[in-house]
């Protein structure tokens, strides 16, 4: 192994290599930046290119794509309250309201340096635990899932919030929404009313940009809103207060460390991780009131956890060939590209791809860190601009992301009635996070239940008796019981 | 509208989608091979969702009586509604003329991008031509990058 890893780090850092990381993740910061555009998007769209591309640089390009991406759309999350992917909601939250005190730099540095730490933690998860963690995810039965992704859907009923009850309605109405279409088990048709086009249900991005961009636009606008008053930041501004994220390093640790074992878990780790270490870190951080309100020790949970996903992510995906995520799908897709097959041959038939993916993965994340750190003070002036300029702009881009994820311009009409939506949300006060992971998590929900369901014959008793089902519900009551029991306190606090 | 009003509404409108939606559900057809079917989780949602509704009504019955002015002076915030509609209308149009494709990508972005800048509010003419130039520089690029380079479906 060691030696594999020394010529993969070799290979990784001749000219050429290093080239594609630099343009990679240049390239994901960007994209990522700009609402409705996105890392994932552009790594679909880029794969194609990559055919003519060497295997290992093809990955290595994908890669620092993937966390550039996810990097950069903290950068719309905290400057313009849009975030690029379900798990930069979180980020959202506290990211903008810091940014609307005027601390938007100070809440980027906080995010990157969060964002960095957990990329490199998860690195080392990805290290020395690939292959061991991902036959333990393997492990994980329909209805472990089912109850690890009820918990998800409990907790973030409770974030975003004063009012859980507002949370949970506005998460249901998500996994209501996203029921719309063909039915993955019967392939049954839900709700489409003849309509040919609401087959296929709605895709993920035109609901979460419509809610979160055409809302926030729209809202602003309506509220004449202008832009804080500190929205520039000098190089020596950003180092400084990167440091205030260790003012949170237990947070950080844990938050990572959460994020990489999240992360690991097929299919619903990335959309998952910073919502539970978001969660975790909002019960027992000192600083629990400040959540929701521009809280720095939230910014350093969803970003670390988030990011910290990414290479958990990697895990299943290089040592078992199954996608952890949407990015993972199109990593995987460029290795049978290059005729490579994927799965738990490739570290001893491909030990350069597969010790390259690692490596690659380190490098992306330095390079996303160096890149942001050095671009952050031009990326903060986003918020400058006028508004006749961004408002038609965000919007803009909005539109053709969301043609260019499926190719097709309905997708648009889909994103418009989901911004109406998030208006009419946002006026009743529910809170739009809840919702998006709701849509997110819903759909996954069901499958996991009804397929365990079909596995016992419809004999529930499994469910309660599965050790990690059974501490996921345990968790989710106590966290019921819990918050249920925080709600009133905050209440009459307010009142007094 | 004060939030007691607003709760109300909210619950009451929620409460009719749900009646209309559940009863839609019944025209699932259900081939029977798995015990849940797939109707349960839509009816699994819009129950939590009834439950919700109707505390959400019964919440606000309890309330008190607002006398005056019932929300908190942060959340007093005057609220225009005539640009955030017209520029909602602008998006509503440019979508439309891009999905029946009556004209290159290109032209339409810089259409829209002029005219929703106007709406958003333009002070001199500095500033229109300011974002004349902006508008036809994001279109072109932005119709180049997309269509020739990513084979994006646009007109």
């Amino acid at each position: 192994m060691l030696s594999s890893l020394t010529d993969a780090l070799t290979y990784a850092t001749t000219p050429e290599a290093l080239l594609w990381v630099l343009i990679g993740a240049m390239l994901g910061v960007v994209f990522g930046a700009i609402p409705g555009l996105g890392g994932g998007m552009l790594m679909a769209l880029l794969l194609p290119l990559t055919f003519g591309m060497e295997s290992l640089d093809a990955q290595i390009l994908l890669i620092s794509i993937y966390v550039g991406g996810v990097s950069g759309s903290l950068t719309s999350a905290i400057l313009l309250g849009v975030p690029g992917s379900p798990a930069a909601v979180m980020t959202t939250l506290d990211g903008h309201a810091l940014a609307n005190k005027g601390r938007a730099a100070e809440a980027l540095s906080i995010a990157i340096m969060a964002s960095f730490i957990g990329g490199l933690i998860s690195w080392i998860v990805l290290v020395l635990f690939a292959i061991p963690l991902a036959s333990a995810a393997t492990q994980f039965r329909n209805f472990d899932y089912f109850a690890f992704i009820m918990l998800g859907l409990i907790l973030i009923a409770f974030t975003g919030g004063d009012s859980p009850l507002k949370g949970i309605l506005s998460g249901f109405l998500g996994v209501l929404l996203a029921t719309v279409g063909f039915d993955a088990i019967s392939a049954s048709n839900r709700f489409t009313f003849g309509v040919a086009e609401l087959a296929n249900g709605f895709d993920i991005l035109p609901v979460l940009i419509g809610s979160f961009a055409v809302r926030q636009i729209l809202e602003d606008m309506g509220r004449n809103k202008r832009p804080p008053p500190q929205t520039t930041a000098t190089t020596l501004d950003v180092i400084r207060y990167l440091g205030k994220a260790f003012r949170h390093k237990v947070n950080l640790l844990r938050s990572s460390i959460l994020g990489s074992w999240i992360g690991v878990l097929p299919g619903i780790g990335a959309n998952i991780g910073a919502v539970i270490t978001y969660t975790i870190a909002e019960t027992i951080s000192p600083e629990k009131d400040k959540f929701g309100k521009g809280s720095t020790d939230a910014i350093v949970a969803a970003e670390s956890g988030n990011n910290a996903t990414v290479g958990g992510a990697l895990v299943p995906m290089i040592a078992l060939g199954i996608p952890g995520s949407g990015q993972d799908v199109i990593l995987l897709a460029a290795l049978v590209l290059h005729h490579i097959e994927p799965g738990p041959l490739l570290a001893m038939d491909h030990p350069d791809v597969f010790y390259g993916i690692i490596i690659a993965y380190l490098f992306a994340n330095i390079a996303m860190f160096a890149i942001m750190i050095l671009f952050l003070r031009w990326i903060a002036k986003v918020i400058t601009t006028p508004s006749y300029i961004l408002a038609p702009l965000v919007l803009m881009f909005c539109v053709v992301g969301v043609v260019a994820t499926n190719n097709r311009l309905e997708d648009a009409w889909v994103m418009f009635g989901f911004g109406v939506l998030g208006v009419m949300m946002g006026y009743a006060r529910l809170p739009l996070a809840p919702f998006v992971i709701g849509f997110v998590l819903g759909p996954m929900a069901e499958v996991r239940l009804r397929s365990a369901l079909m596995g016992t014959g419809g004999e529930v008793a499994p469910l309660l008796s599965h050790p990690v089902a059974m501490i996921c519900l345990i968790i989710a009551v106590v966290a019921i019981v819990f918050k249920a029991r925080m709600v009133p306190e905050k209440a009459r606090a307010r009142h007094e | 509208m004060n939030r007691r009003l607003i709760d109300l509404w909210a619950g009451i409108i929620l409460l009719v989608f749900c009646v209309v939606i559940l009863i839609s559900t019944f025209t699932i057809p259900d081939p029977g091979f798995d015990p849940l079917g797939p109707a349960f989780m839509p009816r699994f949602a819009i129950a939590i969702l009834v439950i919700c509704a109707l505390i959400l009504i019964n919440k606000n019955e309890k309330r008190p009586r607002p006398n005056g002015t019932e929300l908190p002076p942060e959340e007093q915030e005057t609220i225009r509604y005539i640009r955030p509609i017209s520029v909602l209308a602008a998006l509503a149009v440019y979508i439309q003329l891009l999905v029946m494709q009556v004209a290159l990508f290109e032209w339409l972005t810089t259409l829209y991008l002029i005219g929703s800048g106007m709406i958003v509010g333009i002070k001199g003419r500095k500033e229109v031509v300011i974002l004349v130039i902006v508008s036809l520089i994001v279109a072109f690029s932005v119709g180049y990058l997309f269509k020739t380079l990513f084979y994006v479906n646009l007109p």
